[in-house]
């Protein structure tokens, strides 16, 4: 205990004694990992988690309405092609906020996929909220503290943070059997830059080495789909211990301007699934580490003339594991009708995603949101 | 209408971004009221756009639009009653300030001597500019005639972006036919998605923005790629590299895409490296002459050829 204030005050500084004693009960573990899954192209989130209780709603999606959703707690409910999503949820630990979004919205994927990612609602920066998180987190030797399974480094993990990016664990390897040959040459680089991320690289390649053939564990069988693979390979990375504490993936596909049924069957499926086999396979892992899945933007209310939605302004998220309090859909629900629409046309946003992002950085990960997501007071959304 | 432009709001993105990252430099000590101020002055200033045309529009200076009362901005006094000239005063005061000589005169020596510039170049070339009324020419002729720009330690300060890493090492082993998705993603890999930087002020200049792990084991395997000639659009044929003794081809392909810039020690390595292997197929009983494909793709991933 006499630990407590002396190192409440180097933590905290000169914050508040009930600040202090937050970060006494638990501070920033290098266990703790979040994983941000960005679903690009604008889900729609009435389709995702259905209002079926509003009373506009059935109106809105003549065509495009399920029958057969997964009825979460009276007023919402699950896409049917989600329904490996029901346990966790029944487990309470998935939870689902709506209504949720940016604040300063834009309708061009572009700008909104920037702005989400830059965490600075409506401007760009020079680096990403991510990877501002990740400068606030225990730092450690690893190579794999900030990881993105994907092509690239997305913007969100942008930054001075040094970060991996690969679209597999596959692919991160040196071919040719010339790794050793590389080793050497770097550890001999005169610049020193070079030098440090030459030698995080082959350390890093040996500390995965393997870990691209691993199996599941307590027989979690992934979809086949692209983002199945990705997030196996960021549960690998968690089962290998190799220091991740964020992760980064993706998945594209959710642009439904036409055909919007069909397309939403075989995209939301994948996803459940892949989030499913994610938590079985995580087993006891998941207490620490948090799963959040964020998208650009919502979609227009009212169906289109090509049984589809355009690009509209408020969505849905999922987020489970950590301490997530599940087996509830959390929203301050703003309604369907012509006057509550935003512009008369989209679900309006009634709750900032940044504020949700910022709980996930200060509750799971035990750190300063406002200095990744500055102006953000995290919300009391997920945590109960 | 006062009204009406209180009802419209002020946008003080293009302002910022004016102060910011054209002139000034974010560390020139202005205040949030200057920005306000200069976003005030650019008030009318606008597009006139068009609806089918590829271009944006031209300019185009909405009198109705302009707030004519009085500015103060960062030491600027505009009387009230100005219109679009208020605007052009402000660029004008702005270019030749000395924060912005600094600015300048910082990114250039950044972008041609080091990532982090002498301190006396960068006062020399803003002194310069400011005394020639901001002639980038001379600018450009005292930055390339400085003895810092000269000096060894500027020799191969700079690492490569990774557009310059491809484009020099197409060039340097191969033959570029036709550009294809593989050549741009690869860039992806790297973190220079092309023609997507993601801030305004466009890709980073300092190297610790492109050099990851990740990023070197890209770097790395593209050079291994196109050693191997596997990447479509660039030819790289087996026939077009040196072939023989091993010190021999590693020493005609350093000249070649190094400028026989490689260092004892690495030659060193490569030779092991390319030894072990000619020393494994010899326990296999096959004797196997070294391949200059893989020569080209240590060199091209080595730290040397990472420098500029």
């Amino acid at each position: 205990m006499s630990l407590f204030s002396r190192r409440a005050l180097l933590v905290g500084g000169g914050l508040s004694l009930a600040f202090a004693s937050r970060a006494r009960a638990r501070e920033p573990s290098a266990r703790k990992a979040l994983v941000v899954v960005f679903l690009r192209g604008g889900v729609d989130g009435l389709a995702m988690v259905a209002p079926v209780g509003d009373p506009q709603y059935a109106g809105l999606r003549p065509t495009l309405r399920e029958e057969q959703a997964v009825v979460l707690d009276g007023f919402f409910a699950l896409h049917p092609a989600m329904a490996s999503l029901a346990p966790l949820y029944e487990q309470k630990r998935l939870a689902v906020v709506h209504a949720v979004g940016q604040l300063k919205a834009s309708r061009s994927h572009f700008d909104a996929q920037d702005f989400l990612e830059s965490g600075l609602a409506g401007q760009k920066g020079s680096d990403g909220w991510l990877n501002r998180a990740l400068s606030l987190l225990p730092a450690s030797e690893s190579a794999f503290r900030g990881v993105a399974v994907q092509n690239g480094v997305p913007y969100s993990m942008v930054g001075a943070q040094p970060v991996v990016a690969f679209p597999s664990l596959r692919d991160f390897k040196v071919g040719g059997g010339a790794a050793a040959g590389f080793e050497q040459l770097y550890a001999a680089a005169v610049d020193e830059a070079l030098r440090v991320r030459g030698a995080e690289a082959f350390t890093g390649l040996q500390a995965v080495k393997g870990l691209a053939s691993a199996e599941p564990r307590n027989g979690a069988q992934y979809p086949k789909s692209g983002l199945g693979k990705r997030l196996q390979d960021v549960a690998r990375l968690i089962h290998g211990d190799v220091g991740l504490q964020l992760a980064a993936t993706e998945d594209g596909g959710f642009d439904t301007h036409l055909g919007q049924k069909q397309a939403l069957n075989g995209k939301l499926r994948a996803l459940a699934e892949a989030l499913a086999a994610f938590a079985v396979d995580l087993g006891d892992r998941l207490d620490d580490v948090a799963v959040v899945t964020v998208t650009e933007f919502g979609r227009t209310a009212r169906e289109n003339g090509t049984r589809g939605t355009d690009h509209g302004t408020a969505s849905a998220l999922l987020a489970f594991g950590g301490g997530i309090v599940g087996g509830r859909v959390v929203s301050d629900w703003p309604g369907l009708s012509a006057s509550a629409l935003h512009e008369g046309r989209d679900l309006r946003v009634t709750l900032d995603v940044r504020t949700v992002l910022a709980e996930l950085l200060s509750t799971h990960l035990q750190i300063l949101s406002e200095r990744s997501l500055p102006g953000v007071v995290a919300s009391r959304t997920l945590f109960g | 209408m006062p009204a009406l432009k209180r009802a419209l709001g002020l946008n003080e993105n293009y302002a910022r971004e004016l102060l910011e990252l054209h002139t000034l430099g974010v560390d020139a000590g202005y205040s949030q009221d200057d920005v306000r101020e200069a976003a005030r002055v650019l008030t009318g200033w606008s597009l006139e756009l068009k609806a089918r045309d590829d271009d944006f529009g031209d300019f185009v200076y909405r009198r109705a639009a302009h707030d004519p009362a009085e500015k103060n901005v960062f030491g600027l006094h505009l009387p009230a009653g100005g219109q679009m000239d208020d605007g052009e005063k402000l660029l004008d005061y702005l270019a030749l300030h000395p924060k912005t000589a600094h600015h300048l005169a910082f990114k250039l020596a950044q972008k041609f001597v080091s990532d982090a510039p002498p301190e006396g170049l960068v006062d020399a070339l803003a002194a310069e500019y400011l005394r020639t009324g901001g002639d980038l020419r001379a600018v450009y002729l005292k930055l390339f005639g400085s003895r810092e720009f000269w000096a060894d330690a500027a020799f191969a300060a700079k690492t490569k972006t990774p557009l310059e890493l491809v484009a020099s090492s197409v060039r340097g082993l191969g033959e570029l036919t036709s550009v294809q998705p593989q050549l741009v993603r690869a860039l992806d890999g790297m973190g220079q998605p092309l023609y997507r930087a993601n801030p305004p002020t466009g890709y980073a200049e300092e190297a610790a923005r492109w050099v990851s792990a990740g990023a070197l084991v890209s770097r790395i395997n593209f050079g291994l790629e196109l050693g191997r000639n596997d990447l479509p659009g660039v030819q790289v044929p087996l026939s077009s590299l040196p072939a023989g003794a091993p010190d021999a081809v590693v020493d005609a392909l350093s000249r070649r895409l190094l400028g026989g810039r490689l260092s004892a020690e690495s030659r060193r390595t490569v030779l092991a490296a390319v030894g072990a292997r000619e020393e494994d197929a010899m326990q296999d009983g096959e004797q196997r002459p070294v391949d200059p494909r893989v020569v080209a793709g240590l060199l091209i991933g080595s730290p040397e050829f990472q420098k500029q």
